[in-house]
């Protein structure tokens, strides 16, 4: 039996560990984890499920699990810089008088005036009007900055009918039923009584300060026949000029996109999983709903198997960020995305400025998710006249314009590289899935084995 | 007075008609409604419109400016969304009358049915006979007055407002409170009931007050057992 050596005490009085000695590491719980741990506790302190903004931090299947087959011998690709290759995008052409005519296939999702500040609504419009797309009010009403603002800017009617106002809708270029949202599918908006300032409560005819619980189901239709009407008397009342398009957060899509396209909408907006919101439960935020393009094949498929591919309109949010992310979901078959988080890192969100102010808050910069606070340290996400401040309005809009320039380019880069003079030619033989779960999701074949998992 | 017959026009066609009947002449009167939906959706001109019939979904929703009377029954939704003018109904409503309304007033001299005066943002609404389940749901603001009896669920979760119920409440819905009536509270009953003689004007002593008890504004534990039920 070997002999237990001990060196001497050290210059402390510390005696040192035996040689074979072995230091245990101090081990954690796969389920139990430290995240785990630390919600359980948040919980116990809070008593209610927790709230948070941004959007899932959880890994999911995304686009980025594609990758484009470009031309080669068996193709011929378009001069990158030369050669024409169109992104001009047209929605709303089914049934409204005046469809909408976009010069990129990218438009800025709804985001109430609330959520955010009035230089971020303001900078937004600005820039969507500068590259010629449209943007989108919110949970709250028409900003009158916004209308001004913008070129083409679409309406939403939402369950709450915060500030709702027929004179408002009939200024718009389009309307957006809210059916659902893809960060909390099945729940209503959500904004916390710090944001509700006097300004915003009298918007919504709220008491101010209040945590403002909005309602989930619109107050005068139930169903898809109800719909039917209430998409009549819109049309009525803007004259059957615009168009109608249908917000639903991804969850049953199949039959979701069935019934918005048989209820008469001119266009579907199909919000997934990893979309953002101001405000939202955490779990809802990581646990209800589908991923982006997950839904977007099932919605394609949906209006195919109705056939009514070519005459409904598809736009995809949730989690978009590049111009690859976009050509991919123009390949399966998008006809347009909506960028919301997206936009606001262009104009400034998460960027490493009044960096105490993040530290503040608990967080860091590239890694904020506090929109709920209204404490927002570079003025987007806050009703705080101060911190708005800090949002100069035509720096920030130059920022939006040239991020929906580059993606706008960048979408165009991969159409020629794929021999396509029209952005909107992409298609899903363009594509390759990488791992065997896209394949399955998609219907694309797998890199390597030319094969369909799950096909 | 211009008149309107409804007897094979499309929807689109008698709207248009009320709209240049009120521009021109400021009365219109519409013969043979039929039930048919979204009938004056969207007036925004002063003037008085009357239905001579029963009407469906919709009618005078989002509704400005104009006096719509109905000579009759009403579908879902009468006058949602409006934002001012008149609407009064000789017969029953259906489900959410007066829903989401910002302004203007709502008679029903009949029944009204579920959801009514839901996300009510102002304005006034007076039902003559009964509502039914989660009436004053979400109610913000405005005034809403019941002459017969409440379904359950009265006034869930308003947040500011006023409803008075003069025959049997069902349920109050979360955080709808009783509350004493102010003498204001009492002389608008008795101006409004007596002007549009609704339920043959009840004695403004005879209703109850309801507000919000405003322990939903923000999460409080301290009132745990309401938001277990109303998160």
């Amino acid at each position: 039996m070997a002999r237990r050596t001990v060196k001497k005490e050290d210059s402390n009085g510390h005696k040192s560990p035996p040689s074979d000695y072995v230091k245990p590491l101090i081990r954690e719980s796969h389920f139990y984890s430290p995240e785990i741990i630390e919600d359980i506790q948040v919980k116990a302190r809070l008593g209610r499920y927790r709230i948070r903004g941004f959007g899932t931090l959880r890994p999911l299947p995304s686009f980025h699990d594609l990758t484009f087959v470009t031309s080669g011998l068996s193709r011929v690709p378009l001069e990158g810089y030369r050669e024409k290759c169109t992104t001009d995008t047209i929605l709303g052409k089914r049934f409204a008088k005046k469809p909408l005519h976009l010069k990129t296939p990218v438009t800025i999702t709804g985001m109430s005036y609330g959520a955010l500040s009035r230089n971020a609504k303001i900078a937004l419009s600005k820039a969507a009007t500068r590259i010629g797309t449209s943007t989108t009010t919110g949970d709250g009403g028409m900003l009158p900055a916004e209308r001004e603002a913008s070129h083409l800017l679409v309406y939403q009617v939402l369950p709450s009918r915060y500030g709702f106002n027929p004179d408002h809708l009939r200024m718009a270029n389009a309307m957006e039923i809210v059916v659902g949202q893809g960060a909390k599918p099945g729940t209503g908006g959500l904004l916390l009584g710090q944001k509700v300032s006097a300004e915003i409560a009298n918007a919504r005819d709220l008491p101010p300060g209040v945590d403002q619980r909005s309602a989930v189901r619109h107050p005068d239709w139930m169903g898809a026949d109800d719909l039917i009407i209430k998409i009549e008397e819109l049309r009525e009342v803007t004259d059957h000029q615009i168009p109608v398009y249908i917000k639903l957060g991804a969850g049953r899509v199949t039959d979701d996109v069935k019934l918005a396209a048989k209820v008469g909408a001119d266009v579907i907006f199909m919000d997934g999983m990893e979309a953002g919101t101001g405000a939202s439960p955490e779990l809802q935020l990581d646990h209800t709903g589908i991923p982006t393009m997950a839904a977007l094949v099932e919605a394609v498929r949906a209006l195919e198997d109705i056939g009514l591919r070519d005459e409904v309109q598809l736009i995809i949010a949730g989690g978009i960020a590049s111009g690859a992310d976009i050509a991919k979901a123009l390949a399966l078959g998008a006809d347009a995305v909506a960028i919301g988080t997206a936009a606001l890192i262009a104009l400034n969100c998460n960027r490493a400025l009044y960096v105490e102010d993040y530290e503040k808050l608990g967080t860091k910069p590239g890694a904020c998710h506090h929109c709920h606070t209204g404490m927002c340290p570079v003025g987007i996400t806050t009703q705080n006249p101060e911190l708005m401040a800090r949002l100069d309005i035509d720096e920030a809009a130059d920022r939006v314009f040239n991020y929906l320039n580059a993606l706008t380019l960048e979408v165009q880069l991969i159409a020629r590289a794929c021999g396509k003079s029209d952005i909107h030619d992409l298609e899903p033989t363009d594509l390759w899935a990488l791992t065997t779960e896209a394949s399955f999701i998609t219907g694309i074949p797998m890199v390597g084995s030319n094969k369909v998992f799950g096909g | 007075m211009v008149q309107i017959d409804c007897t094979g026009k499309t929807t689109t066609e008698i709207n248009k008609a009320i709209a240049a009947g009120l521009a021109k002449d400021g009365n219109v009167v519409v013969k043979n409604p039929a039930s048919r939906h979204n009938l004056g959706v969207g007036i925004n001109h002063p003037g008085k419109v009357v239905f001579e019939g029963n009407v469906g979904y919709y009618c005078a929703g989002m509704l400005k400016d104009a006096d719509v009377e109905i000579k009759g029954n009403c579908g879902w939704s009468v006058g949602e969304d409006m934002m001012s003018g008149s609407i009064v109904v000789h017969g029953n409503a259906s489900a959410a009358a007066g829903a989401a309304i910002r302004g203007g007033l709502l008679v029903v001299h009949g029944n009204a049915g579920p959801r009514t005066g839901i996300s009510m943002k102002g304005g006034t609404i007076i039902i003559g006979g009964n509502v039914d389940y989660m009436s004053g749901f979400i109610m913000q603001k405005g005034t809403f007055i019941i002459c017969g009896n409440t379904g359950e669920a009265l006034a869930d979760s308003m947040y500011e407002g006023r409803v008075f119920v003069r025959g049997t409440i069902a349920e109050h819905g979360n955080d709808a409170v009783e509350t004493e009536m102010t003498k204001e509270d009492k002389a608008m009953l008795k101006d409004l009931l007596t002007k549009y003689k609704v339920a043959g004007i009840p004695k403004p002593e005879s209703f109850k007050k309801i507000v919000s008890g405003k322990k939903l504004y923000n999460f409080s534990m301290k009132d745990y057992e309401l938001w277990r039920v109303a998160l």
